[in-house]
């Protein structure tokens, strides 16, 4: 799963994972709208809903936050 | 009616004294306090001699950013935001353009100001904060200073790689902004929220509206808007009122479902603009809402705001929310291809604006102004001056505008107006790129960029965020062996769209 998840990420912006530790908020790789751009890709790709309630700045920091969530998720 | 915008500063100084005008996550500031402030800005400010100036201010938006504003307007400059969300390249592009003597920055963003490189003298705002009011010398300006004067000037896309600076004067705002208020009865009681950055004249709405009226600006910081439960939160706790938002930033809300974690009961005004809002989040937001009025606002920069507006009728039975109607002492009309005014219902025709809410032009660019800002061609009798908007629109048989799209290449992508050709300038610069055409994909809502090269994806990408704004950076890009071409040899954007859409 956590393959599948990379890929999606992968395919939504290549920068996100080139290092999955790296602050994706205070670099400016994401910026607001992108979040919930994201938020609906994730969404889509997934079949899921994801509660506004998850979508919160440590769920969304790093790429490795971001699949932590997803596993959850989708566990 | 009131001359330069330090008089509607006074007025609320003298009327609302001790009341807050403006709140931000730093803290609060009343009416006499930002006036006062202002003024010391501006006495600092006229050692400079910056009268006829558009001086850069490099800061985030705030409190100080507007005492900064109106030091400036005390002092007679025009005042410029610049966005530090910006890349460097984009801030030296702007300096380079204004041309400024000094440029004013804060602490915060003085290190970065300082690896740019710009002729301008750098001014602090905590120093100048500091400056003793000297009446006197603010006196002499005022008396020298005339309504048609610049006020601000925002940059927007330009077409060649280089941004446009539309420079908007005291007289349009201050006609403009008592219409708005009236219309949307806007009081001192409001508490606006605000969304737009300031170098967005989306917030010279909520700017003015609060120094008209003595309503409370809350501004809300631009992160925020990543997170919906946190704008849901500030909306409670602060009992916001009025929304004048771009639609965007009203959609981000609904896209994420927000509301079944908080209603914001307190509002009962959303004004949207910026780009078509969908009919089924306005649904949404109308729902949660119902006491509350929603309008539909329309009109480019260079008109001061908005140009027509349009109430939303409760029953919202229309799949299309139309534009609507001109506000009062603005002349609104369509022109065909032909020169002609289009006056029958669904005819299209180019948005025209005529009316004292006119922008100046374009920052020392004679030939662009010059071709925005015509005459009249239906007025042959004395001057009289219009923007043509490049944006088409027709009449619905109740006389009310529906807007249809443009009439270039620039597109309105999550609010903001973006020419494709200043991309295509920036990627054309970029090693292992040849030849380059951006189009935007309305379903994803998504710029692709074609380009003919060897570059690697991420590191286009990657150049071009020291270049470009975010939001103007692609989120697609696509190879293609040969561009296809016209006759003439110019991209093919046409074929290209097609060969697009097909293969998707």
């Amino acid at each position: 799963m956590r393959e599948k998840i990379l890929e999606q990420l992968k395919e939504i912006n290549e920068e996100i994972v080139a290092d999955l530790d790296k602050d994706l908020l205070v670099s400016g790789i994401l910026d607001s709208f992108d979040i919930v751009n994201m938020v609906v890709e994730l969404e889509e790709a997934f079949g899921v809903d994801i509660d506004v309630d998850l979508v919160t700045p440590d769920n969304f920091r790093t790429a490795e936050s971001i699949i932590q969530l997803m596993e959850n998720i989708l566990a | 009616m009131e001359r330069n915008v330090v008089e509607l500063l006074e007025n609320a100084a003298r009327l609302y004294k001790d009341k807050t005008a403006v709140r931000d996550t730093s803290g609060e500031c009343s009416f006499a306090e930002l006036c006062r402030n202002a003024k010391a800005i501006g006495s600092a400010l006229t050692e400079h001699d910056i009268f006829g100036d558009a001086i850069p201010v490099y800061m985030e938006k705030g409190i100080v950013a507007l005492e900064v504003f109106w030091g400036i307007t005390y002092a007679g400059g025009s005042y410029s935001l610049l966005n530090p969300v910006q890349p460097a390249n984009r801030i030296e592009k702007i300096l380079e353009v204004l041309d400024a003597p000094v440029v004013i920055t804060d602490g915060e963003h003085l290190p970065a100001l300082k690896e740019m490189r710009h002729s301008a003298k750098i001014l602090m705002a905590e120093d100048l904060l500091k400056a003793k009011i000297q009446e006197d010398k603010l006196n002499v300006v005022k008396n020298k200073a005339i309504d048609t004067d610049a006020l601000y000037v925002n940059f927007t896309s330009g077409s060649t790689g280089t941004p446009k600076g539309v420079v908007v004067s005291h007289r349009a705002v201050i006609e403009f902004i008592h219409y708005f208020v009236e219309i949307f009865g806007i009081t001192s009681e409001d508490i606006i929220g605000n969304q737009a950055p300031f170098d967005f004249d989306v917030s010279v709405k909520d700017i003015y509206s609060m120094l008209l009226t003595g309503a409370t600006l809350y501004i809300i910081p631009k992160d925020y808007f990543a997170f919906p439960k946190k704008i849901l939160d500030v909306l409670e706790a602060e009992k916001i009122t009025t929304l004048i938002w771009a639609v965007s930033a009203l959609c981000v809300i609904t896209t994420l479902k927000s509301f079944s974690y908080k209603v914001p009961t307190s509002v009962n005004k959303v004004l949207f603009s910026g780009e078509v809002m969908p009919v089924n989040h306005l649904r949404e937001w109308m729902r949660v809402l119902p006491d509350a009025m929603f309008v539909n606002l329309y009109g480019p920069t260079e008109i001061t705001c908005n140009c027509t507006y349009y109430i939303i009728d409760r029953t919202l039975n229309e799949d299309k929310i139309p534009i609507g109607k001109a506000f009062p002492n603005e002349r609104v009309f369509l022109l065909d291809e032909g020169q002609n005014e289009v006056v029958e219902p669904k005819v299209e025709g180019e948005i025209c604006v005529a009316g004292s809410t006119l922008g100046l032009g374009y920052f020392r660019d004679r030939e662009k102004t010059e071709a925005a800002f015509v005459q009249n061609p239906l007025n042959d009798k004395n001057n009289e001056q219009i923007y043509r908007t490049g944006d088409i629109a027709f009449y619905r048989e109740d006389g009310n505008l529906v807007y249809v799209g443009r009439r270039d290449f620039q597109i309105k992508h999550m609010g903001h107006r973006i020419e494709m050709g200043e991309i295509e300038a920036c990627m054309n610069e970029i090693e292992g790129v040849e030849r380059v055409c951006c189009l935007y994909d309305e379903d994803k809502q998504e710029i692709v960029a074609f380009y003919q090269g060897t570059a690697e994806k991420l590191a286009i990408k990657k150049a071009l965020r020291g270049k470009l704004i975010k939001y103007v950076i692609p989120e697609r890009y696509v190879t293609v062996e040969t561009m296809p071409l016209t006759p003439n040899g110019k991209i093919d954007r046409k074929l290209l769209r097609q060969s697009y859409l097909e293969q998707k």
